[in-house]
């Protein structure tokens, strides 16, 4: 290829910094909940949303589809990546099919029972007959334990929920948290039930607010366990479905009372839903909420930023959402939206008539921002000569 | 024996194929990946299709946001990044179509041509550089579908069905929009001959 028939591209040199580039993923892992809620009843339904436990310890790709492991020793996990099945053929003849990402642990498989724990994923299992012989499958705090049948066991962590199905035989059901649970299930019978999630793999959230945030929380302080969520499992999966008119009706009628009670999560959750489904003054008021009471969590300043927006675009606060906006700067300094907050703030006080506050805020982002992407509409602003 | 814990492949880590089919699953991390792995070709393309560095950002995002919501329609898993070209592609030309129509309506002022201070290598000929902020001057005038097309094969060197494949045209319509671009700029600049 001569220089002429070369691309003219090879002339261009435009890096991506690392830091602009976490930035950039920083911006879009916090609006791809939503988005990706509204596409979540698009997932096949077999599949459940799994725990995204450490990124190392997934994927293994370019192994053959299906792979059978004969044998096996207590204490050891399988772990199958996304194109993959795996079987497994216990000692007594016992087949388990892994399905794609999929971890199990084989607490014991020596002896005279057998006890496996799904950490996350479906397990099929087909298991022989065995006299006296406990053969127990543990997903969160549900316990499945057959004598001899074919059934499967799912754990879908993110929803915190287990499904069991059986197709052959019979397996009795118990739960380790006291909560009700059928005895038995047979042949042809399912059932499913929201449970705690035991395995400690931390669950790397979309959200933010699963990084560490407190800068004063020591190594070896203990956080506080965040309190249990005040909305219903109905609400989130009206939310994640992207049906935010229906799960606002869900917390409509006590909104102002679950407000007090919910945690950061909630309240961002119950401000996406009030927000998309068109009603400002709750989204703001848990918006609010979550700013003033949850100054710690990683959404705070977020949350400070669109409280302002609210205030500004459809509440008429004008000084309210300066306030907010100035408040999100605040809370995160290093945040991906501070020049967006620090432009909107310009307008915010030139709205409110606060001139000579607005001067100085403009002077404060032209400085700042020489090239932003807001520096046209805030020289404009305060009356600019 | 059974598999102890696994590591990831040496050398390259997932195939995009297999981090699509997580990230269709909802896991976050996948979308990360992908994201990492794809950023930096998806701001380059963003960056010479507008000409400037403003902005691209939030191109850039929205693009990928797209994305990784409409997964489900990516047929073919290891073609990820050429399909995320399209969307950027098609994300930047209706940017453009916006603001000339807000800059007609008199809501949005004019912006003077880019510059390419902040696009171009320190390497680049002088001359080079002359003709390709003239190109792209030059390009500021035209409708967006031509300007597209045009960097794309002559900037990008995108074959004409690739053209076709990021634009979402037919190969008729790419070929159409080429000429009649080389035409429009050819009363404006010296052009070569083509060699399409």
């Amino acid at each position: 290829m001569t220089d002429e028939q070369k691309p003219l591209s090879r002339f261009f040199h435009t890096p991506l910094t690392p830091g602009r580039m976490d930035d950039q993923w920083e911006a879009i892992a916090a609006r791809l909940p939503s988005a990706r809620r509204a596409d979540a009843g698009r997932r096949t339904a077999t599949w459940g949303v799994l725990i995204a436990a450490t990124a190392a310890l997934l994927l293994v790709a370019g192994r053959s589809f299906w792979s059978a492991s004969h044998g096996a020793i207590d204490g050891a996990v399988l772990e199958t990546s996304a194109t993959e099945h795996q079987t497994l053929v216990l000692h007594d003849g016992s087949h388990l099919t892994l399905e794609p990402l999929t971890r199990m642990r084989l607490v014991k498989v020596s002896g005279a029972g057998i006890r496996l724990e799904v950490e996350r994923g479906a397990v099929d299992a087909q298991v022989t007959k065995v006299a006296g012989r406990p053969f127990t499958v543990v997903a969160g705090a549900v316990e499945v334990t057959v004598v001899g049948t074919k059934f499967r066991v799912a754990l879908d962590a993110d929803d915190a929920e287990a499904h069991v199905r059986v197709e052959e035989g019979r397996v009795q059901i118990t739960r380790t948290d006291g909560a009700p649970a059928p005895s038995f299930l047979s042949a042809g019978e399912t059932w499913s039930t929201l449970t705690p999630v035991r395995s400690e793999a931390s669950a790397i959230s979309s959200l933010p607010s699963a990084r560490p945030v407190s800068p004063a929380a020591s190594a070896g302080e203990r956080k506080p366990r965040a309190p249990r969520t005040v909305l219903s499992p109905r609400f989130h999966e009206l939310l994640r479905a992207g049906r935010y008119a229906e799960a606002y009706g869900e917390v409509s009628p006590r909104f102002a009372e679950l407000v007090p009670a919910a945690n950061a999560g909630d309240l961002f959750a119950m401000a996406e839903a009030a927000r998309l489904s068109g009603h400002p003054s709750d989204a703001a008021r848990a918006f609010d909420a979550l700013r003033v009471r949850h100054r710690e969590d990683a959404r705070a300043g977020l949350a400070a930023l669109e409280l302002g927006r609210l205030r500004l675009n459809e509440l008429r606060d004008p000084r309210g959402a300066a306030e907010a906006f100035s408040d999100s700067v605040q809370l995160q300094p290093e945040g991906f939206f501070r020049e967006d907050a620090e432009a909107r703030r310009v307008q915010a006080l030139d709205e409110a008539g606060e001139d000579a506050e607005c001067k100085e805020a403009r002077e404060k982002y032209l400085a700042a921002y020489p090239s932003g992407l807001h520096v046209a509409a805030v020289t404009r602003r305060c009356h600019a000569q | 024996m059974v598999a102890a814990e696994t590591t990831p492949r040496p050398g390259g880590g997932p195939s995009d194929a297999a981090l699509v089919v997580a990230a269709r699953a909802g896991e976050a991390w996948a979308c990360e990946v992908l994201y990492r792995r794809h950023a930096a070709v998806a701001h380059g393309l963003a960056c010479r299709l507008m000409g400037r560095d403003a902005e691209v950002d939030d191109l850039v995002q929205d693009a990928f946001l797209v994305a990784f919501t409409t997964l489900d329609r990516l047929e073919d898993g290891p073609a990820f990044r050429s399909w995320l070209c399209g969307i950027v592609v098609r994300r930047t030309c209706k940017l453009l179509r916006r603001r000339r129509l807000l800059a007609r309506l008199g809501l949005r002022s004019k912006e003077p041509p880019p510059s390419l201070d902040k696009l171009l290598g320190r390497s680049t000929p002088p001359d080079v550089a002359l003709e390709l902020r003239r190109i792209y001057a030059a390009l500021e005038e035209l409708p967006t579908d031509l300007r597209a097309a045009f960097l794309l094969r002559r900037v990008e060197g995108s074959t004409l069905e690739e053209v076709a494949a990021l634009t979402g045209a037919s190969l008729a319509t790419v070929k159409r929009r080429i000429a009649r671009a080389k035409e429009l700029l050819a009363g404006k600049l010296e052009m070569e001959g083509s060699d399409d």
